[in-house]
């Protein structure tokens, strides 16, 4: 589902992001990428959601090649994946149904099956009693909330999560977590970035990447493959 | 479709500051350059009027014969320069003096004989209506034996070719100066209201819209903001025309041909302004 080939990102700075990172996700797989701040976690998940490109190296994500996926043709894998940022990326201005309403509309659904899929979603993330509630009135564990929704909108095949849990409070990780397992169970590929330790533990059966400024130090999907 | 009309309305109204602005900004450009346009127009209404008053005066004198003057009326109308040759007789002369100066009726009865020559007014081709083409006129007639003398107004041909010069080559380059100033402010205003939702752009562009479906509502907002713009400002310029009618002078209002091409020019500016910077924001965001 996601094939890093020996991958460098270089952004502005000399120091590269990612160094020659190589691994490979099986679709139904859910892992975990954890690493310190500045470790490049969100780097490797803007690069499988080809908002970067790599400076060196080969990414595929469900078939789409970093190297051979035109600008214009991008928009073919993101209906096919979710993505969660770290900073929501909501509209500000408009309501939490219209942030939900508004990818439905983005990725043409009939307009009959906007509200009961929006209030389907909301009701999964427990935020259906704020739905009129404009985003920027939000927590930001409620904004986070939105994000997940969201996400989930378009049934990706593979979610790609930035930090999904960190303004959430224990009970709330725990319903998003389920939730996860729950859409991963019926064929979603998830990957998750998170430096939450705790999490982790509680989550053995997952696979876990592990990143050090910038390099892959620790994979437990290769010793696992052995 | 039903999407594109939903986001543009829904946008203008989310942000009504921005959008009046942009409207109002439009509207100014578009007065601004309505106001020139309709300055230039009636400028050259009146132009117009003073060149048709270009002619030549040939008196003739008293001892002519019709022979003469069919005569030298055959000559004027025979040269190249002459459009219209008209014959003034003696009486017509007094006729025309008595009711042009009243003041001067009674010496006008009281003068025994008429003592205003008869005279051919000489009216000149457009095209011929210069300061050399005139002399040239003239110079042809005056040596004639039976041409008393000859009014050219000379001087007044010169100044109204240096004055339709002068007025040709300002409003040209005002009307640059203006065009490219309304352009400026208009493309300006579209990019800024772009600016302000990059964000959505972005985001649009993140859960995966095709650029096409990014691009339409803001097509839709540039032609309409555009369009609001360019009605209101030239409705503003018409406002302006008729107080200037009731309370300073009658100003003629500009041909619809003007209008109709500074509307469709600033529908396509906004539209092409909105559509590059658009544009220019997804291959930014996402290269
Ligand atoms: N757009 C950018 N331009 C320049 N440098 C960047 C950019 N994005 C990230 N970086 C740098 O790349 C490195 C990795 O950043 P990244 O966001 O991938 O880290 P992270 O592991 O997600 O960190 P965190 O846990 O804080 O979210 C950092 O040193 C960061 O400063
Ligand atoms: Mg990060």
């Amino acid at each position: 589902m996601i094939k890093f080939t020996s991958v460098t990102k270089r952004y502005s700075e000399p120091e590269p992001a990612l160094k020659d990172v190589t691994f490979n996700l099986e679709a139904g797989q859910f892992s975990f990428m954890t690493g310190h701040s500045g470790s490049g976690k969100s780097t490797v998940l803007k690069l499988a959601h080809m908002a970067e490109r790599p400076t060196l190296g080969d990414i595929f994500v469900n078939g789409f090649s970093s190297k051979r996926t035109a600008r214009r043709d991008i928009w073919k894998l993101r209906r096919q994946v979710g993505f969660i940022f770290q900073d929501f990326r909501l509209l500000p201005n408009r309501t939490v149904l219209e942030n939900i309403a508004f990818v439905l509309e983005v990725i043409n659904t009939p307009s009959k099956e906007i509200k009961e899929r929006s209030r389907i979603l909301l009701n999964k993330v427990q935020l259906e009693a704020k739905s009129d509630r404009m985003i920027e009135d939000l927590s930001g564990g409620e904004q986070q909330q939105v994000a997940i929704g969201r996400a989930l909108a378009g049934n990706p095949v593979l979610l790609l999560a930035d930090e999904p849990t960190g303004n959430l409070d224990t009970e709330s990780t725990k319903n998003i977590m389920d939730l996860f397992w729950s859409i991963n169970q019926s064929g979603t590929t998830v990957l998750m970035a998170t430096h939450d330790l705790n999490l982790i533990q509680d989550h053995p059966q997952a696979r876990l990447l592990e990143l050090h400024s910038g390099k892959l130090i620790n994979d437990s999907g290769i010793k696992a493959s052995y | 479709m039903e999407f594109v009309f939903r986001e543009t309305l829904a946008s203008l109204h989310r942000s009504p500051l921005l959008t009046g602005l942009s409207i109002s900004m439009i509207s100014l450009a578009l007065y601004i350059l309505g106001l020139f346009a309709l300055t230039v127009h009636n400028f050259y209404l009146v132009l117009e009027e003073m060149e048709e008053r270009v002619q030549v005066v040939a008196y003739i004198r008293d001892a002519a014969t019709p022979e003469d003057i069919a005569n030298l009326r055959q000559i004027l109308i025979s040269a190249p320069e002459v459009a219209e040759v008209t014959l003034v007789t003696k009486a017509e002369a007094l006729q025309k003096a008595t009711r042009e100066l009243p003041e001067f009726k009674d010496i006008f009865s009281n003068l025994g004989d008429n003592p205003l020559p008869a005279s051919l007014e000489i009216q000149l081709r457009p095209d011929s209506r210069t300061p050399e083409r005139s002399q040239s006129v003239v110079i042809s007639i005056s040596s004639h034996p039976m041409v008393e003398g000859v009014e050219s107004g000379q001087e007044w041909v010169e100044t109204f070719f240096a004055l339709s010069r002068i007025a040709g080559a300002a409003s040209l380059l005002f009307g640059v100066a203006f065009s490219v100033a309304s352009s400026l402010i208009i493309a300006s205003v579209v990019r800024i209201g772009v600016l302000a939702r990059r964000q959505e752009i972005e985001i649009m562009q993140l859960v995966g819209a095709k650029d096409r479906f990014i691009l339409y509502p803001f097509l839709a907002e540039g032609a309409l903001t555009g369009l609001t713009g360019g009605i209101l400002g030239i409705f503003l310029t018409y406002v302006t025309a008729r107080l200037m009618t009731q309370y300073v002078f009658t100003v003629t209002w500009i041909p619809a041909s003007w209008i109709l091409i500074g509307m469709i020019s600033t529908l396509t500016l906004g539209i092409i302004t909105s559509g590059v910077s658009v544009q220019r924001h997804l291959k930014e965001i996402c290269p």
